[in-house]
Order: structure tokens, then sequence, then C-alpha cells
């Protein structure tokens, strides 16, 4: 309902940054997903490095634990990542080796996540409350679809980011290109990303992230997606972090 | 036939045409020289390098792989003052900056500014820089806080701080790695003024490694040998004046030497432009080229012009004296130009590549040279107009009373003279087995001489200026190799003058120390644990197998899926065998892909027997033991290693933490799957001789194939390894080059003397020349090196000619029967003047001694002691074995 009149109040009225925000935040989306994940990491030499991820999430992302399935090297590593309103988000990190959790604190939100271009802070949602939004273009043009160009700029958080320029498909008011910039206002990262629709929902089908200032990408791939398929809460602790789940 | 068909048209053109002779002559000298126009001089030393030999190979993949392995080094410092001031990290920076921007020569830095700093961090492991302010921004303007930071950081990592910090804290290092392939001469060319330049004159400046000694050293050799040379020819010019009495003489002899370098540099520049050959550019091996010439086309000239003298003062004719000069010279200047040519040729042979191109183009100009000297010098001669009547003509010189005496001496006393030669070359013999080589650069330098003052600076207070590789192929993750790396270096660091090793072994140490945020965890995980995983559809109730090759001290260590599962009660006897059984059974073993149990054991279990698993209905399962590293069927059990994983997971961290996979390029290299399986040790040494090496290396061989086990492969190599190899090929290339020589010179003599007795006599002043030039090098100390080695080719240059010489004037007096009685001492005047006058003016290398460079001192005193060698050689133990046996030679004269 409250879509609706947000969408109503913006078609009647131009409309702000926090309503598209808003727009976004509130599209609908599975119950629970799980997929697998391919991810590319290529640096600065062109060396590519490639895993194979198995995921599962809840709550619009909120919840998610993933397992390395491969290389051998990181298999059994694992990321458990519960999104919290009011306090902050916790991320954990299972390491095989040394039979241990470790939590990743918030001040380590711009480290890497498993060396790729993505950084614990990309893999987290934004909270409303913590960005002002703006809309700088209405009328956008990428890649033949129309679109909006929204800049979100922290508030007073602890971000390694100082901005992020984002295209907002104006129909699906999904997020198809964003630039990020570090805390000196020069541009740190370019993403992309694609959508697949599985029954009525848009589901991310690949991200794409360019480090500008380190040369390397990261490419994530998304594959046998599978929604609604009643994943429980419980699922998401630590003890399911050490086991890989069946298929 | 060759001595009249073409000796007498040769001596006739230029009898009758003299000017045309000339025209001739200076025409195709010219033609050859233009070939200056593509006269390459290459200071590359390490092209020089034999390329095809093993070591050189290795070096090669190696450097491929893992870029440039030799490096320049600039240490800088006071002697009395810490380096942990703002002055010191400011020049640090500003040089790092310098030399980084010199992207075409530069291919790495490090120093403070570039390190990586390794720090534990709410539990994570944090890379971040060394040289950073408070807040851990890398910048220059750091104050005294933090530089304490760093010292105390590096205080911490002693490994690390050792690489770049000397014993005493008062100088710094900065590490050069140059791009791969480039001149090191250039390198050292652009280098040292930028450093000048950055850091002010209050700093003491040092500089070392490989690279540097390789750049510096070319260019020492050309300046100390282009002034020392210049100053023997001076010496051979007045030595020659003094004798001749005449500068129209001297200068005839300076003509044809001139003409003769011209005609060499230019067939180099022609058959490097035409086979664009490597071996026809002028190197370091060169050097010595123009100097074995001017040897050589002197003593043709010297020949030519003292018999001239000697027939017009007989003749009181200049024609009739060029004539019987030429009838008399032409076979014996040919004989010795073309033995000599020949015996350079051998070098065609030499395991040295650059000896090729040495031997083809020294042999050119010999043989040009003797043209030369039987066309154009005679013409010369016969258009200068001589007063016979003058001193210089009626008057013998001083040599050739000399002669006069030695001749004398020998017909009296044939064999004592005989004797006491021999003898001589016997004591020379024991000298053989001292004979010691020398092939490191670093050693070229005399006591007291800067280079060799900051090498040792570098050897005794920071890493070493020398290094050595050791190309590691293994999984660089697996514990087991990681252990047998790390074992290695600590038996290389147990050695004498090795400084310091680095390989990824420290890497993982230093990373799994951070992590655990403990020293004592300066390590490699190697608990010997592991972990037995399952992967079913079905839980599990009950497991059982026994572990086949696990020794007796197997321990449980945990327990479980969990590693905490409360209702699991574990039987552990007998001592190999694991049974697991729930006892509660709404809590069964979730059994996809996870941990059943653990235990360590010193020894690596190969396998799991006697599986029976029970599922969570209490169904017997059929499961299969499957190898950790193959495809997971559907029931199987596999073991993998708990420290393997923790090395696996110490890289994670490590990137987690902001580092950078290809931050371990200089230690290991990554295949197309990401598997750490080629990896690189490299050692730091104190300069050592060549001998030190060779044990070295040896040593370490016999430790590798002792201790190493099969998980790993070792390669050895690296500049100061691979001159062990080409010490191997110096000696080959010095032996096999005189047998061919001495055998070629042999039969020439036999087929052109028509007598083997005469072949065999040929080589007698050559062979003793050798033995006492090489035995006193024994036992002298004087080392065989590259540059010293060149005397094989002196002498070989040198030592027939005379022996050729006497043995053609010998027949010639035969032929002429003169009297038994006095055909030694005659012989003896007609030719111990020229052999002595070429001797003496080409004592002039004895400047060489005054050299900067030991191996050119040595080449100065060998050169001047193989031409009195060979000539005393020729006549004294020569003349006295032909005087001895001139009966029978008469006899049987062909």
């Amino acid at each position: 309902m409250k879509f609706l009149i947000v969408l109503f109040v913006s078609i009647v009225f131009s409309m702000t940054g926090k309503e598209l925000s808003i727009l976004m935040d509130n599209r609908e989306s599975p119950k629970d997903v799980s997929s697998e994940l391919n991810m590319e990491i290529t640096n600065k030499k062109g060396r590519v490095r490639k895993s194979k991820i198995k995921s599962i999430s809840k709550d619009n992302n909120a919840k998610q634990i993933l397992w390395f399935l491969s290389p051998a090297d990181d298999k059994g590593i694992s990321y458990l990542k519960i999104e919290h309103d009011n306090q902050d988000d916790e991320i954990r990190l299972w390491l095989p080796g040394f039979k241990k959790f470790r939590r990743i604190s918030s001040n380590k939100k711009a480290d890497s996540f498993m060396g790729s271009d993505l950084s614990y802070e990309d893999m987290t949602s934004r909270q409303m409350k913590d960005y002002s939004f703006k809309i700088i273009d209405s009328n956008a043009d990428i890649d033949g679809k129309s679109c909006y160009i929204l800049e979100s700029i922290p508030n007073g958080i602890d971000s390694e980011y100082s901005r992020h320029i984002t295209w907002v498909d104006d129909n699906t008011y999904l997020a198809i290109k964003e630039e990020s910039f570090n805390q000196n206002g020069n541009l740190l990262k370019l993403k992309k990303i694609k959508y697949k629709l599985i029954d009525s929902f848009h589901l991310v089908s690949e991200i794409f992230v360019e480090n500008i200032q380190k040369k390397s990408n990261t490419k994530l791939t998304f594959s046998n997606l599978n929604i609604n398929t009643g994943i429980k809460n419980k699922m998401f602790q630590e003890k399911n972090m050490k086991r890989l789940p069946r298929k | 036939m060759f001595n009249k068909y073409i000796k007498q048209n040769f001596i006739q053109q230029t009898l009758k045409f003299p000017l045309k002779t000339i025209f001739i002559s200076l025409g195709l000298t010219a033609i050859i020289g233009l070939g200056l126009l593509w006269f390459e001089i290459d200071d590359d030393f390490v092209k020089l390098l034999p390329q095809d030999i093993p070591s050189k190979i290795i070096w090669d993949d190696i450097q491929q792989d893992f870029g440039a392995s030799e490096i320049m080094l600039i240490a800088f410092g006071n002697k009395n003052k810490s380096i942990y001031r703002k002055e010191v990290f400011d020049a640090v920076w500003d040089l790092t900056d310098s030399l980084k921007i010199q992207k075409d020569l530069v291919e790495e830095v490090i120093s403070i500014k570039t390190l990586n700093r390794l720090e534990s961090k709410d539990g994570f492991m944090e890379v971040g820089d060394l040289f950073v302010n408070s807040e851990g921004i890398l910048t220059k303007n750091i104050d005294n806080k933090d530089i304490e930071n760093i010292k105390n950081y590096l205080g911490d990592n002693p490994n690390i701080k050792s690489r770049i910090i000397s014993k005493y804290d008062n100088y710094v290092s900065i590490v050069i790695r140059p791009v791969l392939n480039t001149n090191m001469t250039e390198t050292v060319e652009r280098i040292k003024p930028i450093v000048t330049s950055v850091l002010n004159e209050e700093f003491e400046v040092h500089y070392a490694g490989q690279v540097y000694i390789t750049g510096e050293v070319p260019d020492l050799i050309k300046k100390d040998t282009s002034t020392l040379v210049v100053l023997a020819i001076l010496l051979m010019i007045i030595v020659l004046l003094i004798n001749f009495r005449n500068i129209s003489a001297v200068l005839m002899i300076l003509i044809i030497i001139i003409l003769s370098m011209i005609s060499m540099a230019g067939f180099m520049g022609w058959m490097h432009k035409l086979t664009g050959l490597f071996i026809f550019k002028f190197t370091m091996m060169n050097t010595s080229m123009p100097v074995v010439l001017l040897t050589i086309a002197n003593s043709d000239g010297v020949h030519i012009l003292t018999r001239f003298f000697r027939e017009t003062r007989k003749q009181q004719n200049v024609k009739d004296g060029v004539k019987t000069t030429l009838e008399a010279l032409f076979l014996p200047i040919f004989l010795t130009s073309f033995t000599t040519a020949i015996a350079f040729l051998a070098f065609i042979f030499s395991p040295v590549e650059q000896m090729t191109g040495y031997g083809i183009s020294i042999a050119f100009a010999i043989m040009w040279a003797w043209i030369l000297s039987t066309t154009l010098l005679p013409s010369m001669i016969l258009l200068k107009k001589w007063n016979v009547d003058a001193s210089y003509i009626k008057k013998e010189s001083f040599i050739e009373k000399i002669v006069r005496i030695i001749g004398k001496n020998i017909s009296k006393a044939p064999k004592k003279v005989l004797y006491i030669a021999i003898s001589i070359v016997l004591v020379s013999i024991y000298g053989f087995q001292y004979l010691d080589i020398e092939v490191n650069t670093s050693k070229f330098f005399k006591q007291g001489h800067p280079i060799r003052e900051s090498n040792e600076f570098v050897d005794y207070q920071l890493t070493g200026s020398m290094n050595f590789l050791i190309n590691t192929i293994g999984n660089h993750k697996d514990p087991n190799v990681l252990n047998d790396i790390n074992n290695l270096q600590v038996y290389l660091e147990k050695q004498d003058r090795i400084n310091t090793t680095i390989s990824i072994a420290d890497i993982v140490k230093q990373m799994n120390k951070t992590f655990q945020g403990n020293n004592d965890a300066y390590k490699i995980p190697n608990e010997g644990k592991w972990d037995v995983y399952c992967k079913s559809d079905y839980d599990i109730s009950e497991f059982k197998f026994d572990v086949n090759g696990a020794n007796d001290k197997l321990i449980i260590k945990t327990v479980s899926n969990d590693m905490e599962h409360e209702y699991l009660e574990i039987t552990h006897k007998p001592a190999n065998h694991i049974s697991g059984r729930i006892t509660n059974s709404n809590h069964p073993i979730y059994a996809w892909e996870t941990t059943l149990i653990s235990f360590t054991s010193d020894k690596k279990p190969e396998s799991l027997n006697n599986i029976n698993i029970t599922d969570h209905n209490g169904n017997l399962q059929d499961f299969v033991f499957v190898d950790s590293n193959k495809e997971k069927p559907l029931n199987s059990l596999w073991i993998k290693s708990v420290d393997q994983m923790k090395v696996d997971n110490l890289f994670t961290l490590y990137e987690q933490g902001g580092g950078k996979s290809d931050d371990f390029d200089a230690v290991v290299q990554q295949d197309s799957l990401g598997t750490y399986n080629n990896g690189l040790i490299t050692g730091m040494m104190q300069s050592i001789s060549t001998k030190e090496t060779i044990k070295l290396v040896n040593d370490l061989e016999s430790y590798i194939d002792n201790n190493i086990s099969s998980n790993l492969e070792t390669k050895i190599s690296g500049l100061a390894v691979f001159f062990r190899d080409f010490v191997n090929l110096l000696i080959q290339s010095s032996i096999i080059s005189i047998l061919i020589s001495i055998f070629v010179i042999f039969i020439i003599s036999w087929f052109f003397f028509k007598g083997l007795k005469w072949g065999l006599l040929a080589i007698v002043p050559l062979t003793c020349a050798v033995i006492l030039n090489f035995g006193l090098m024994g036992l002298f100390g004087i080392k065989l090196s590259h540059i010293t080695a060149i005397l094989t080719a002196i002498i070989i240059g040198v030592g027939v000619d005379f022996a050729i010489h006497y043995i053609s004037e010998f027949k010639r007096n035969l032929k002429d029967n003169i009297p038994l009685e006095t055909i030694t001492k005659d012989n003896v005047d007609d030719v111990g003047y020229p052999i002595l006058l070429d001797v003496l003016s080409n004592m002039g290398f004895v400047t060489l001694l005054f050299s900067t460079l030991i191996p050119l001192n040595y080449m100065g005193g060998l050169m001047v002691f193989a031409m009195l060698s060979t000539s005393m050689g020729t006549l004294t133990l020569l003349a006295s074995l032909i005087e001895i046996n001139k009966e029978y030679l008469r006899k049987n004269k062909q």
C-alpha cells in the first residue's frame, strides 16, 4: 500500500530522491532465494581466479549464508550475514583450517570480500536513514532504457565511499549501474547489474564490479536460482556455516 | 709448387709494381674497412655467457617466471648515526619515487617505502603499507613517532628488517630489480646520477649487487685498457725506434698494424651486418684482440724490416735486399700467419660462443696482416729512398750484438742449455696442481678499491652482494613442501657466507604469526592434524574404520561434524581403529561434506580401511574411501590435512586484509588454475670466490639429495651458481684450443717443412711455453679467469711464430750448405734479432700491471712472460735440440 501511495505521489508530483529509494527498497521480493554463484576475479595483470559459491538468503537478503565450493583452497570457507535495523549488521567468517569464526566488525566493512572488488559494505543493504538521496536526472537513458540517476550520500556513517551515483530503471526501479566514489571524491568503483525475471520477481543474475583505481574487476554470475523453497530462519546460524548444504 | 708459383708471382708483382701494389692493398683494406659502419660494441657481459648449459637455461626460466634475479643495491647512511631520523626517511621516499619512474629500466624497488606491514587486528590479518603516518596513510609527512612505529615493527620482524637495514641501524638500503634483459651497464649509468641528485652529500653511499658490478666492469676494463694500451704502443714505438734508428721503418710497421686493426674491425662489422650474429660484436671478451693482433702484425713487420736491413747491409742494394728478404721470409711469414690463424680458428670448438667470433675475426685479421706485410710493406720499402751507407743499415744494433752472444753460447754448450731449459719447464709442471680459477667479477678489484670496499660493506653490514636461486616445484600450500623449503633455508642460513634467504615459507610463517597474534606462531602450520570428511545424503548414527598409514601415535583430537557433538561416543582401540556411535538417536551426524572426526598423526595417513557406516535408520551403508583431490561420489569418505587448510585460509585472510595475490610474485607463481606450484628461494650471501661457490653449490646439492622429500623438486641457479658451470667451460675451452692448436701446427709444419721431425720441433717451444705459463700461474697464485684465459690465444699466436722462423731459416741454411760448426750460430744471428726485437717491442704491455683490475694486472705480467718464454724457448730449447741433432737433420734433410 505504501508503495502505491508513494508511486501515486511520485507520479503526480516530481519524485524526490528519498521517494525513489523507497520505491527501490519496497519492490516485491521472494521470501527466500537459493542460488549458485560463479565469481571471477581479474587482477590488473589479467590473472583470473574463479570461485564457485552456494548461497541462501532470506528477507530480501537481510539474512544470507555463502559457502565456497571451489577452488579447493577456499572450499569450506563460509560467510554468514545478518542485517539489523537498529544495531550493527553481523558478518561472520568461518575458517575451516583454524576451526574458528571471525566476526567482521563494522569498521572493517571496507575490507575486500574474498579478495574480490566487492567490499563487505557493497554486500550489505543501505539503510534509508543512513543516507541522503537526490535525483540528479529523471530522464536519463542507459542501454536503451530510460532511467533516473540517483545520488546517495552517506550521512554520518562509517563508509569507504563519499557518494554513489546510481542509474535506476524507471519501470522496474532496479539499479542497473552505479558509480561509487571514495572519500577523496575520486571514482573508485563502477558496478553493473543484470536481472532475471523468475515468477514475477526480478532477481540479480549478474554483478560486474570494476575497481577503477586498482584496475581489477569482479564478475558474479548467479545460476540455479530457486525461490520460496521454505528456507527456515534457523538455517542462518553459525553451526550451519561449518557444513555445506545438501543439494 | 706453392714455393715456385705463388711465391714467385707474389714477389715479382711487388718488386715490379710497388705503387700499384700499394694502391691495391690500400683499396682492398678500405673496402674491408667499410665494415666499420656496422661495427658494434656491446657491454652486456651476461650475453657472453654460454646460453645452452643447464644452469643458464634454468636461470633464464626462473627469470622469465619471476623477473630479473640479479639486483643493484644502494645503501646509504652515516657511520655513527641511526637511520631512524626524518632526513633519512625523506631520502628513502624521494629516491624510491625517482627510481620507480624509470619504468623502462626498473621493474621493482624494494625499500621501507614499498614494504608491506602485516598486523593482527580484531582477529584478522591487516595488510597495509609500512611507511605510514598515525592515520595509516602512506605519506612522506611522517613524524618521529611514526618513525618510531616503523622502527618497532621492523624490530619485531627481524627477517624483514635484515633485508633493508644494516646490522647497527646506521645504513638503509634500497634494492632495485631491473627490467629483464636490460643492459646492466646502461642501468648503472642511469641510476648512479639519479642517486647522486637525490641523496645529499651528507650521506655515505655504497653500491653493490651483481647488476652494479657487471655494469661497471666493462667500462673500467675499457678505460683501463685504452689508456694502458696506448702507453704500450708508445713504448713499442720507442723500442723500435731505438733499434731501427730510423723513423720510416717504425712508421711502416705502424701503418701495417693500423691497417690490420682497421681490417679486423671492418671484418667484424661486415660479418655482423651479413650474419646478424652476436659473436661478431665487440664485447668484453674481445678486448684482448687488438693486443693480440698488435703483437702479430708487429712481428711480421719486424721480421721483414730487420731482414731487409741485414740483406741490404750485405748486398748494398735496396731492391736486392727486398728480393732476398721476401724470398727468405715469404714462406715462414705465411706459415706463422697461417698456423696462428688456424690456431685461432680452433676457438670454433670453444663452448664459449663468443670465442668463435673472436677466433674467426682475428684469423682473418692475421691473414690480412700477412698480405699487407708481404705486399704493402715491401712496396713501401721499395719506394722509399734509403741511404745504404747510413748507420741504421751499416751498423749492427745493440740487440744484434746480444744475439751473437746467445748464438755462441748455444753452439758451445747445447746440452747444458737444453737441460736447464727442460728443468725450468719441469718445475713449472708442479704448479699445475695449484692452478685456481676466479670468475667472480667482484673479486677483480684490489683491496681498497671503492667497488671492492662497497661490496664488502654490503657483505658484512647488510644482506650481502651476491645471490643464488633455488627454483622449487611442488604445491607451495602443502605444509610438507613448505617445511622442506623452510628446512632448506635453515640449512643455508647456517652456512658461513649466507646472510639470509627468502621464500614463500617466510611469508606463510609471517601470516601465521600475525593471524595468531603470537610470536611463537612464526612457523609453518604443521601439527600433523587430519580431518576425516564424509559425503552422504543420509545422516549417520555410527561409523567405524581403520586408518591406514598413520602411526601408532594416532590421537583423536576432536569429535563430530560440529566438533562439539555431545552425543557422540568414541572408541579408539586398537591403535589405528576409530569407532563413533551416537548415544541420542535424535541427533545423528549431518553427513554432507563435513568432518566426521579429527586426529593427529606424525605420519601422513594413506587411506581408510574396513569402513562400516550405519545411517540414522540403523541401515548399513556402503561407503568408499577416495583421494581428497579427486571427485567425491555419494557415500564417500576422505582425509584432508588440517595444516593444509590453515595455509589456504591464511592466504584467504591475507587478501581479505588488503593484500593482493601478486604481492607474492617474487617468491611464488600461480598456474592457470591458481595453484602455487612454482616457487623461488633467494639466498643473499657475501661475495665469495669461485672455489667457495663451487663448494657451496655441491654441498647444497648433496643436502637436497639426502634431506628433501620427493614432494619438492629443486633446481639451483643464479649468476653465482652459473659461474660454477662457466668455470668448467672455461677450462675446457682453454684445453681444447691449446690441444687443437698444437696438433694443427704440428700437421702444418710437418707438411710444409716436409718431415715429421720438423713438425715435432715446431711445437716444442709452444708446448713448453704453455706449460711454463700455466704452471707458474699456479705457483704464484695467479688465478685463471675469462680474461686471463685469453692468454692461451696470445701464447698460441706468438709462440709458434718464433719456432717456425727458426726452423725455416735452419732449413735454408742446410740447403745452402752452411757448415755444421757454425750453422746454429748463424741461425741464431739471422732470426734471433727479429725475435728479440719483437719481444722487446711488445714489452710495453707491462703497463697493464698498473691497471686497477687484477685480471688486467695478470694479463700484463703474463703477456710479457709469454713473449719471453716463447722467445727463449725457441732460442734455447729449440736451438739446442736442433744443435744436438744437426748431423741427423743434415743427413735427412728434405
